[in-house]
């Protein structure tokens, strides 16, 4: 029981309803690497996303870079019941020292988290985030710096740093062998 | 006024008042005056301000005094023999062995605070009498939440909505804004003296046992501009609904165990008393072991071993950052702790130093048990 928060058989409940979508949505994924971690069901997980997004070379420069991007979540017991800060339950956690995005200062990571939203859709709103489809630059952000630089981009057609979708889309397409004419 | 903590829980001596404002003030009076009532413990992290003059049991001499302080005052001038305990801090602070056997009388107007007031009381199996008002349609109301099997919690009569309107906090911003603060009803003084008034009607029959005459499950809804009343009958909802799981702890008394004790000592304690043969972890039931504080503002970090919230103020405040809070993340806390997850020297400090107090409920286990034990006062 080491490490497992979950005593409460509700949100036990729940979480398993989350894993089990959230290994189904890393499985029709090219982009995401999800670990569950902490107990089980698990209360914990780790996401790898390998998808463009900005970061701070080590002359300060605003480069676009590939990943990974590494985050936690964590479910707090209070999840299902509200009243929690966004800081129990998402972490910016690396490799890479200077992510830029306005709602991004590691480990903190800033949006709006309601009770009971899904994992999935944590994992949908932290990949917008990364690839700036998620962006909010109310109050400067966490990040002042990039909150001022998104504001002066002129062309915001830029944004999306990286339109693949998360999820592998299913082609429905016959294949058929052909036969070489003899 | 004495300012010594609960020595034990007595059955039924004990009231605790969770807020002192529009009904809370209103209440101390009546309070103090109940024949055989041992002790009250205060509880509120606010001070009066110049706008609770108009609808709270104040006077001017006690601005931007703590309202628990007050309060207190108040309580020993009334009746000196009764052990007042004020805690300027939030309910969720408050050791819950502190709550064993008591009374809980909650008169607050933030839903996450009452959620919290209410589970509180639930886990140690406390009753508590809630009152609230709304003063623009005149009503006051009491409702009982008397922890048993199948009987209704305060939560049980949320719905999703109710849920999703609770406070988001957020990080943003150069003071990090919090949401959670709601604003006072700033209901009459009469109406607050009125619903506070039957609160301690109810208080009274419960420290006397009399809980079939209480209102306990039943909600009183007081229409004072149509000069009506309604009593319902409330119901426990299907988890399905109600995201509390209603369990009320089983707690053990742990010998040998003090805040003064190290928590490699607690751990062997409660080793022995679970009469574990493997690795037995422990937490604090309500509470979370952070690993490090981080600033929002500078990403600036501070490891240690400790429950965040329970460190003092000074302590949480970052060095380069104009004192802004350092907060500690969700991710990086740990429920459980033991020598494999925790470096052994952090084991070494005592169980104050981390933030335990004594009433606080340890939850120990191993792969197979679990148990419940309060951490002694002396």
């Amino acid at each position: 029981m080491i490490n497992s928060s979950v005593t409460d058989e509700i949100l036990a409940d729940f979480l398993r309803e989350q894993f089990v979508a959230g290994i189904r949505l890393a499985s029709e994924s090219d982009l995401l690497t999800l670990t569950p971690l902490r107990g089980n069901p698990p209360s914990q997980y780790v996401l790898e996303f390998r998808c463009k997004g900005l970061a701070k070379d080590e002359r300060g420069a605003i480069v676009e870079c590939d990943g990974p991007w590494g985050f936690g979540i964590n479910f707090p017991a209070s999840y299902l019941r509200g009243g929690f800060h966004p800081s129990e339950v998402l972490a910016y956690l690396g490799p890479l020292k200077n992510p830029f995005h306005p709602n991004l200062r590691p480990p903190f990571v800033c949006f709006e988290v309601r009770p009971a939203t899904s994992l999935s859709d944590l994992v949908f709103s932290i990949f917008e985030l990364v690839t700036w489809s998620l962006v909010s630059t109310h109050d400067e952000g966490l990040n002042h710096e990039a909150s001022q630089w998104y504001r002066n981009q002129k062309d915001l057609r830029t944004f999306p740093i990286d339109r693949r979708p998360l999820k592998r889309r299913a082609l429905n397409i016959a294949v058929k062998s052909l036969q070489p004419k003899s | 006024m004495k300012r010594a903590r609960p020595r034990k829980p007595e059955a039924l001596s004990t009231v605790v008042v969770v807020g002192l404002g529009n009904i809370g003030s209103q209440t101390v009076d009546a309070l103090g005056r109940i024949p055989g009532l041992k002790r009250v413990i205060l509880v509120d992290p606010d001070y009066y301000s110049e706008s609770n003059l108009a609808s709270q049991r104040i006077l001017r001499r006690d601005l931007n005094k703590a309202k628990v302080h007050v309060q207190a005052r108040r309580l020993s001038e009334i009746n000196p023999g009764l052990e007042v305990i004020p805690v300027l801090d939030s309910i969720a602070n408050v050791p819950r062995g502190w709550l064993r056997g008591c009374v809980m009388l909650t008169a607050l107007h933030s839903a996450a605070a009452r959620r919290d007031a209410c589970e509180a009381a639930w886990r140690m199996g406390a009753t508590v009498v809630d009152g609230g008002v709304d003063p623009e349609l005149g009503l006051g109301r009491v409702t009982v939440y008397a922890p048993a099997p199948d009987a209704p919690c305060f939560e049980c009569s949320l719905e999703e909505d109710d849920y999703q309107a609770m406070p988001v906090r957020h990080l943003c911003g150069a003071d990090a804004i919090d949401d959670a603060e709601v604003t006072a009803t700033n209901g009459s003084p009469s109406l607050g003296a009125f619903v506070g008034a039957l609160a301690v009607i109810e208080v009274e029959k419960l420290l006397a046992g009399q809980l079939k005459q209480s209102l306990a499950g039943r909600q009183l809804v007081v229409d004072l501009t149509h000069h009506n009343q309604y009593v319902t009958r409330l119901d426990r909802h299907s988890k399905c609904r109600c995201r509390f799981d209603h369990a009320i702890r089983d707690i053990q008394p742990l010998r040998g165990i003090t805040e003064r004790s190290t928590l490699s000592e607690a751990l062997r304690v409660l080793r022995k008393a679970l009469s574990a043969r493997g690795n037995v972890s422990l937490g604090v039931d309500g509470h979370e072991f952070a690993k490090a504080l981080h600033c929002p503002g500078c990403g600036g970090a501070k490891e240690l071993l400790a429950l965040a919230e329970r460190l003092p103020r000074k302590a949480r405040l970052c060095g380069t950052c104009a004192g802004r809070e350092m907060i500690a993340v969700g991710f990086k806390k740990l429920a459980r702790i033991n020598d494999s997850v925790v470096p052994s020297r952090l084991l070494r400090c005592s169980l104050r130093q981390a933030g335990v107090r004594a009433g606080d409920v340890l939850v120990a286990g191993d792969e197979t048990r679990e148990g419940f034990f309060e951490v002694s006062h002396d």
